[in-house]
């Protein structure tokens, strides 16, 4: 019976539009983290450009030619080099020894590395004409050496914990928000089109509400592991980066929260949503189960550049803020396990009440129509009213 | 037959309000009941009752002599007063849906959906969505969610609303099918004439609990009024009669209420002298008429 509940749910929502949108902003959010990784991950691929000399510019040539750490040039002199090849994109550009000359908007990398290969052995020249010899040229270009030291004893890849606290917090928090609305929405529907009478005709309050949660969580996990994985396999991808512990402790334990807070805040939605019984009554029946998440989001957002704060560690032990912040400060963190079990043991066993407590006010609230139930109203009559 | 559905003393009170106080019916099997009564009267409570949607404070209810459960509910059809199904599910798939939810297997289900749809005419419509239905169309639906899975008990709350002359012949004639097969049927109702051309027998409550019940013929020989009818084949001028009181009349016809003690042979030799008659009817006055004797005064059908 829960089977065919959460089949209809999956079914009906995996061919709604705001489904299948959102799938694919998830994979070019993905695809676009694993570039950003790549790119700041300090990939040591050379550019390929073609440089064109003619005239006095030829002179440059063994200058140029090796190139920068950035640049891998291939010099073009004689017929190759003129203004037309840079018109039509042989070349990317044309030195004649006093200009040079751009299709289009000059490339500044370009620019500044021949200026600067240029500069420098011009300095080289002038200094030994001056009867510097080699030694003395390099004693006057060594910078002064400063060693970079971290008291925290920390790594220095900030940025992809970075990635890593982003992706999981700030997902966990879009994706419960996003399936706990649906699924308030779904509910709601089902109130206001008073379909719930007949389904309530076959089936209980408890056993609808489970077939929901686990529908709808399906397709949220699935989400949530395109998500994680795509992020890992592009961070995998990212040459020469080598990938924090924290990062990769965090993809089971990402999914793990997940499930248990999808659990807690899916119940929750549902259950605030069984209060009204119109679509225009959601939005202030979902605060008591948005402000909670959207505080846990809140925390995460003004804490990224002192991820270890207080208000953060205390987050993430309780649950409802636990299920974004935990993953958060384990990205940026290395938790020792206890912490993360702790944390994980109190959602669980959260989830497990929210669930009870959220499938009461769903069997009390479901057949109540016109004016908002109210929490009072639930209270003062918690012996009688409540079905199934 | 068996011993069907058997409400005992229900009682159900929400904060302030009673809704059931002390209600006791019974629906035997093979049998079709209507349940009439005014708004507030208790009929949807006593309904959802049945359903498990409401829990009583007090009573019992029984099928076939023991206590219904979830097992016995899954051989209950129940069309809600406030209609409702999925607007954006095609009709054939939401009916498959509550088959199954019913406990259906998958192809059976899919069986008896088409059965239905073709039944009541909606065959062509089978993939059209909820919504794109007209409300006619969507009563239909809503029957064969309440019929797919051959339900030994039909619970009907209002069947009768919202539906088109059409349908409402074709659910006259699938309900007495039903209840020729051993099912029972409650239905509630408050077009009362409709429910004397459907079923003879009635139960009528008030208040939360049944003040009548029985066949129409005798909730209506019940009542303490006649009707005597007189219809001339011409005009007669200025009939007074000597006992009772005309209520309806004009030239050739006159309506006289009569005391059902009250011996009519004065008044009928008196009708006969006036002119030649007719037709001449006595009976009890229709159920509707009897309506706000029976729930009370103060009480609109």
């Amino acid at each position: 019976m829960i089977w065919t509940i959460a089949r209809r749910e999956i079914v009906t929502r995996a061919r709604s539009k705001p489904f299948i949108v959102l799938t694919a902003l998830l994979f070019v959010g993905v695809i676009a983290i694993a570039v950003l990784a790549n790119v700041l991950g300090g990939d040591d691929e050379r550019r390929d450009v073609r440089i064109g000399l003619t005239g006095d510019g030829v002179e440059s040539a063994e200058l140029l030619a090796p190139g920068s750490s950035s640049l891998a040039p291939e010099i073009v002199t004689g017929a190759g080099a003129s203004t037309a090849a840079v018109e039509d994109g042989a070349i990317d550009v044309l030195f004649d020894g006093t200009s040079l000359s751009w299709e289009g908007i000059p490339d500044s990398q370009i620019d500044s590395f021949i200026r600067e290969t240029l500069t420098s052995a011009q300095f080289t020249d002038r200094a030994s004409d001056l009867g510097l010899d080699q030694e003395d040229i390099s004693s006057l270009f060594s910078p002064v050496e400063i060693e970079e030291v971290r008291l925290d004893g920390g790594d220095d890849q900030f940025v992809l914990r970075l990635i890593a606290a982003a992706a999981s917090g700030g997902a966990t928090f879009m994706l419960l928000q996003i399936w706990g609305t649906f699924l308030m929405m779904g509910v709601i529907e089902e109130k206001s089109s008073k379909v719930i009478e007949v389904l309530l005709s076959h089936v209980r309050p408890s056993t609808l509400l489970a077939g929901k949660v686990l529908g709808l969580g399906a397709l949220a996990l699935l989400q949530m592991a395109i998500l994680v994985l795509g992020l890992f396999v592009g961070l995998l991808l990212a040459s020469d980066v080598e990938i924090p512990t924290g990062v990769w402790t965090t993809a089971p334990l990402v999914i793990a929260t997940f499930v248990a807070g999808f659990a807690f805040y899916a119940s929750l939605y549902a259950a605030v949503g069984s209060t009204v019984s119109r679509q225009e009554d959601a939005s202030s029946a979902q605060i008591p189960a948005m402000l909670p998440l959207l505080s846990g989001y809140m925390i995460a957002a003004f804490s990224i550049s002192n991820p270890e704060n207080p208000a953060v560690v205390i987050g993430s032990f309780i649950p409802f803020t636990a299920p974004v912040l935990l993953p958060f400060r384990n990205a940026f963190a290395d938790l020792p396990l206890w912490q993360v079990g702790l944390s994980l043991s109190i959602l669980v066993v959260s989830s497990l009440l929210m669930i009870r407590l959220a499938g009461w006010i769903y069997r009390f609230a479901l057949l109540r129509t016109g004016a908002r139930t109210t929490y009072a109203d639930m209270w003062r009559n918690r012996k009688s009213d409540v079905i199934g | 037959m068996t011993d069907g559905l058997r409400l005992e003393l229900l009682r159900k009170r929400f904060g302030e309000v009673v809704a059931l106080d002390g209600l006791s019916l019974h629906v035997p099997r093979g049998s079709l009941v209507g349940f009439l009564g005014p708004n507030g009267a208790g009929k949807t409570t006593a309904m959802r009752s049945v359903m498990g949607m409401v829990r009583p404070d007090a009573g019992t209810i029984s099928w076939d002599g023991s206590p219904l459960d979830d097992a016995a509910r899954k051989r209950v059809g129940y069309m809600p007063q406030e209609r409702g199904l999925y607007a954006r599910m095609k009709a054939l798939e939401q009916i498959v849906y509550f088959g199954r939810l019913a406990g259906l297997d998958a192809s059976t289900a899919d069986q008896r959906a088409n059965y239905w749809l073709e039944r009541l005419d909606l065959s062509d419509r089978r993939d059209a969505l909820l919504q794109e239905l007209s409300g006619g169309n969507q009563q239909r639906v809503q029957l064969a969610v309440a019929l797919i899975h051959d339900p030994d008990l039909l619970i009907l709350d209002e069947p009768f609303a919202g539906l088109d002359p059409v349908a409402a012949t074709k659910m006259q004639e699938i309900v007495t099918e039903r209840t020729e097969a051993g099912a029972c049927v409650l239905f509630s109702s408050h077009q009362l004439d409709l429910v004397s051309t459907l079923t003879r027998d009635a139960i009528v409550v008030a208040k939360g609990a049944v003040v009548a019940e029985g066949t129409i013929d005798e909730l209506r020989s019940r009542s303490p009024l006649r009707r005597l009818r007189v219809r001339w084949s011409q005009p007669v001028a200025g009939f007074t009669p000597v006992v009772g009181q005309i209520t309806e009349s004009d030239q050739r016809s006159a309506t006289i209420e009569l005391d059902a003690a009250t011996d009519p042979e004065p008044c009928i030799s008196q009708a006969m002298a006036a002119g030649q008659v007719e037709s001449l009817t006595m009976e009890p006055p229709e159920l509707s008429e009897l309506f706000a004797d029976l729930v009370g005064a103060g009480t609109e059908p």
